[in-house]
């Protein structure tokens, strides 16, 4: 693959958007997230949520005498508020959680050391949209093409070679070297497709944000 | 045949746990190829192993082995071409047992494996025997969904922990695949080419929308029907499901509003410093505002 297409799909997997290449002749790359159908926000899989209300995990450690909350770098099990030893649990932050409510939950919460420790089976993957509550997701995609000033000097013959592979809905991506690097970007679907006039985006993060607000 | 044993210098048994990932799924990867899918393979660890692309018939004419990379319309119909994508996660395993009696083949899954999409596939390779089984998410769930055996791999503390080793998906004398459970049923229907007719149907595509929520259904009953395990007493497993039942219908109305009134809560009681520690654990969550 063309260093300056590798370029700029390392500058886009920065942008917390994962990145695949082609195992073949393409020039391009594509790019995936995993978003909620409702509001598009991204789906973070790695985020846990409590099993039996839903709240989020907030990374906490939380006393089971007096409640009190520190930070999981906290390296001490111990409570300084209250000194009770072995006393601290990645607990669920919702007081009326089942796991804080009934009494056989809460055993079982403090035998398992708190709904979000590593080895507790009181926490899922999210299942709800962290922004929306939306319980749906789906995979977004687009494949990238990469008009490069520096390389490229006729859009027409770029066209026309990458033509075997272009579908309607990919992406080329038009970049300009002029004195600092200037993107902008169009859909292979909007037509007559020419040369844009205007390179609006100075900034990767906002190339990339437009991208996937399509 | 599919799928063909491409790398004719070397057997699965050359390979150990720890560096077959690799060949394993450029296996895979050379395998859709030769079948003239378009194969993408991810830059750094998704939870994808590869994105698998093909130009179909969106009448389902297309065969999974056809040939359509130069072609926009299906020569049966004359319809125009849609480009379908597949999201494959690839587990592959030594089936374990005796040669000639049934030998199992173990993996695992977690919950952050279950997405809502129709299009993301389980592709189970047993090297040994190389055999695919293609198993996507709606079939999947509703192979479990169907035959109530779900609570037995999703509901138990184990499948949440994410250390579950399924041992039920068997390869037997008669080398039939089948989930052997107090039951035994077929696993044929994913099998190889069987497993990629499912996959080229382009219906998951143009009924995105319906699948996603025939998914997320299915994916609900199975992920909240507790099963205590050796936890707790069976009795409160009940209790426990009630709990759920009540707690999940809630969530759907209102729990983007609650998770706010209590992370407001939770700013509003714990000091300065431990807002800004947990403010640094939800950097790596995009458009996710703690505040």
């Amino acid at each position: 693959m063309r260093v300056d297409i590798k370029s700029v799909a390392y500058a886009f997997a920065s942008q917390d958007v994962n990145v695949y290449f082609p195992d073949g002749e393409e020039e391009c790359f594509m790019i995936e997230k995993l978003v909620c159908t409702k509001c598009d926000n991204f789906w973070h899989t790695s985020l846990m949520e409590c099993y039996f209300c839903g709240e989020l995990n907030y990374y906490l450690y939380e006393c089971t005498n007096c409640k009190s909350k520190y930070s999981i770098t906290n390296s001490s099990k111990n409570c300084l508020n209250c000194q009770e030893n072995n006393s601290l649990i990645k607990a669920c932050i919702n007081e009326k959680c089942p796991t804080n409510q009934n009494e056989q939950l809460k055993e079982l919460n403090k035998k398992e050391k708190g709904v979000f420790d590593l080895t507790s089976s009181l926490n899922l993957s999210l299942m709800y949209c962290i922004n929306c509550g939306c319980p749906e997701n789906k995979y977004k995609t687009f494949r990238i093409f990469v008009y490069n000033d520096e390389i490229e000097n006729n859009f027409e013959v770029f066209m026309k070679r990458n033509e075997p592979f272009l579908n309607i809905n990919d992406i080329i991506v038009f970049k300009k070297h002029n004195g600092i690097l200037k993107y902008n970007f169009s859909k292979i679907k909007n037509t007559p497709l020419t040369l844009p006039t205007e390179y609006k985006f100075k900034e990767i993060a906002n190339l990339v944000e437009n991208i996937l607000k399509l | 045949m599919f799928p063909k044993k491409i790398f004719e210098d070397i057997k699965s048994s050359d390979f150990q746990k720890h560096n077959k990932k690799q060949v394993t799924e450029d296996f895979v990867t050379e395998n859709f190829k030769a079948c003239f899918w378009n194969v993408y393979r991810p830059f750094n660890d998704t939870g994808i192993d590869l994105i698998a692309t093909k130009k179909v018939c969106p009448n389902n004419h297309t065969q999974f082995d056809d040939n359509t990379i130069s072609i926009k319309k299906c020569p049966n119909c004359h319809k125009e071409f849609i480009n379908i994508e597949r999201f494959i996660q690839v587990k592959t395993r030594e089936i374990k047992g005796e040669e000639g009696e049934s030998m199992f083949f173990g993996y695992t899954l977690k919950s952050k494996d279950f997405r809502t999409d129709p299009r993301h596939i389980f592709l189970f390779y047993s090297d040994a025997t190389n055999d695919f089984l293609i198993v996507p998410m709606f079939d999947y769930l509703q192979f479990f969904h169907q035959k109530e055996i779900g609570k037995s791999h999703f509901g138990t503390p184990s499948f949440r922990i994410g250390n579950n080793k399924l041992n039920s998906l068997k390869r037997n004398e008669k080398s039939i695949w089948e989930w052997k459970g107090r039951e035994t049923y077929s696993f044929m229907q994913f099998l190889n080419e069987k497993g990629m007719e499912l996959i080229v149907n382009p219906n998951y595509d143009l009924k995105l929308n319906d699948y996603i929520s025939k998914i997320t259904e299915m994916k609900f009953d199975l992920f909240y029907d507790y099963s205590a395990g050796r936890q707790i007493d069976k009795s409160q497993q009940e209790v426990f499901n009630q709990i759920l039942q009540k707690q999940v219908k809630q969530n759907l109305k209102d729990i983007a509003k609650k998770r706010v009134e209590r992370r407001k809560k939770l700013i509003k009681t714990i000091d300065n410093q431990l807002v800004i520690s947990i403010k640094k654990y939800f950097e790596k969550f995009k458009n996710f505002d703690f505040q």
